[in-house]
């Protein structure tokens, strides 16, 4: 008895794991438009905070059913995962170690597989590979015809400056070095 | 929490924070006598580098990372990462930087950029991006990396003043013939708290913007690096987190961002290519088509 709950007990994580997987929330009220363009009918209005599960993604669109309503929303009003959960905690429980390192007590996630920053260190440098590395590169001109073919088309398009970044300096995950120098001057 | 969650989810990927991290530590004894030149430019005056500097201190950077983790044995892989990776890095304002990119055999979720301009993805990245505009914008992000020098900046910035002198002191050590692999081990310690720091928080998100316009450039959907993220939130989620390598800065900031800068901004470039037929090819262990089959031969002698 005891076995079948536990077992009962996971399947239900993971399908708790997959719905999450494929689901988010709305950031900010948004409207749920029938087809993925900007001048496309409005089905309904979704507050913030608003379920939607994720059907497919076209262009900047994300294509999405939200209380049974199937339709389309901007990618980026949509961030994955239930939004306010306590998810996180239980991650970094399961699967993280979080270890303050050096003097800076920045707070650095280290992966517990996988290349692992000690086998950065202990690794001898390869230079066979290195040229293995070199030996499968690329010319421009074969770059170019190949993205030709993939029917790829380069445009002009300017530089986009960086914006909105300053608001969530603040946040106690944030790595900047210009913030932490920035506070020691 | 969720916050930190997607943090975390962005750690292990697109924010692709290893690379100057990685720099630091990989630095290893060959070219040494350039790493000192590098040393006394970046602590002195701030200088640039020569760009034969640069991929100097990048080669011995991704030398050593291939030593933790080869390359796939797959030269399909190999090489069509070179070709998307090269056409973007023709629309990025240095064509000419000597680019190489590779995937290695390493499960984790994870890509690194060396100055100079050796990008590497890791097989678990390359398993989980689903079209060629996904892997077009983890590479857009690294090149950009390299691009605006940000390991470089890093480097001074993170004021490893003590690091750089460490650096000095090795290539001192190695002028005078002392043994590589002590060289190397000092170093790591050296290094070390350079090693353990991602990059700038900034940086991070200057080269989620710069991808997308390097994407609509290169005639991609630039919303593919939207995607990426959201791909690696959903996979962190999933994984429990397990896979996460390295510090990183808020992520739902990163997509704050990104909307803030981009907007709909390149919108008009959102219809570009998402899919190809040789990414789907690649993915399925077949040639990307097309391509001459030289080096078809040069099998790795794994």
């Amino acid at each position: 008895m005891k076995h079948y709950l536990a077992a009962s007990l996971v399947l239900a994580g993971l399908w708790a794991t997959q719905a999450r997987a494929e689901s988010g929330s709305v950031i900010r009220d948004a409207d749920l438009r029938q087809k993925p363009f900007a001048d496309a009918a409005v089905l309904s209005k979704l507050a913030v905070g608003a379920q939607v599960e994720i059907l497919a993604r076209e262009g900047a669109w994300m294509n999405v059913r939200s209380n049974g309503q199937e339709g389309w929303l901007k990618m980026l009003q949509v961030r994955l995962g239930s939004g306010g959960g306590t998810n996180a905690g239980a991650a970094v429980g399961q699967g993280l170690k979080v270890v303050t390192t050096g003097s800076s007590g920045k707070t650095v996630s280290t992966g517990v597989k996988g290349l692992s920053e000690e086998e950065l260190a202990h690794a001898q440098p390869n230079y066979g590979e290195l040229d293995k590395l070199k030996a499968f590169g690329s010319s421009g001109t074969e770059a170019s015809r190949l993205a030709g073919q993939a029917r790829l088309a380069a445009a002009q398009v300017p530089e986009i400056a960086v914006k909105g970044a300053a608001a969530s300096s603040s946040d106690g995950n944030g790595n900047s070095q210009n913030d932490l120098m920035n506070r020691r001057r | 929490m969720t916050k930190t969650l997607i943090a975390l989810a962005l750690a292990s990927v697109c924010a692709l924070p290893a690379h100057a991290i990685d720099f630091g530590k990989l630095l290893s004894t060959e070219n040494i006598n350039k790493a000192v030149e590098l040393a006394k430019n970046t602590a002195d005056a701030n200088k640039e580098l020569t760009p034969e500097q640069e991929a100097a201190i990048g080669d011995e950077a991704a030398a050593k990372l291939l030593g933790a983790k080869p390359l796939v044995n797959n030269s399909n892989l190999q090489r069509y990462v070179n070709q998307v990776g090269m056409w973007l890095a023709l629309q990025s304002g240095k064509p000419a930087l000597p680019w190489h990119f590779g995937v290695i055999e390493d499960p984790t979720v994870n890509s690194f950029a060396t100055p100079g301009g050796n990008i590497v993805i890791t097989r678990g990245l390359w398993d989980r991006i689903s079209n060629e505009a996904e892997l077009a914008a983890v590479l857009s992000h690294e090149i950009t990396h390299v691009v605006k020098q940000h390991h470089l900046r890093a480097m001074k910035g993170e004021a490893s003043r003590k690091a750089l002198a460490n650096l000095a002191d090795l290539a001192v050590s190695a002028k005078g013939g002392g043994d590589k692999q002590k060289l190397i081990g000092n170093l790591g310690k050296g290094a070390s708290e350079i090693a353990v720091r991602g990059l700038d928080k900034g940086d991070e998100y200057e080269a989620d913007v710069f991808a997308m316009v390097l994407l609509a450039r290169a005639g991609y959907n630039p919303y593919a690096m939207v995607s990426v993220l959201q791909m690696l939130e959903r996979f962190n989620a999933n994984s429990g987190g397990l896979e996460v390598f390295n510090t990183h800065s808020d992520p739902g900031a990163r997509q704050d961002v990104i909307e803030a800068s981009v907007g709909e901004q390149l919108e008009p470039y959102a219809g570009g290519v998402q899919q190809t037929q040789r990414f789907i090819a690649v993915k399925q262990g077949k040639s990307p088509g097309g391509t001459p089959s030289k080096g078809q031969g040069k099998k790795s002698g794994k």
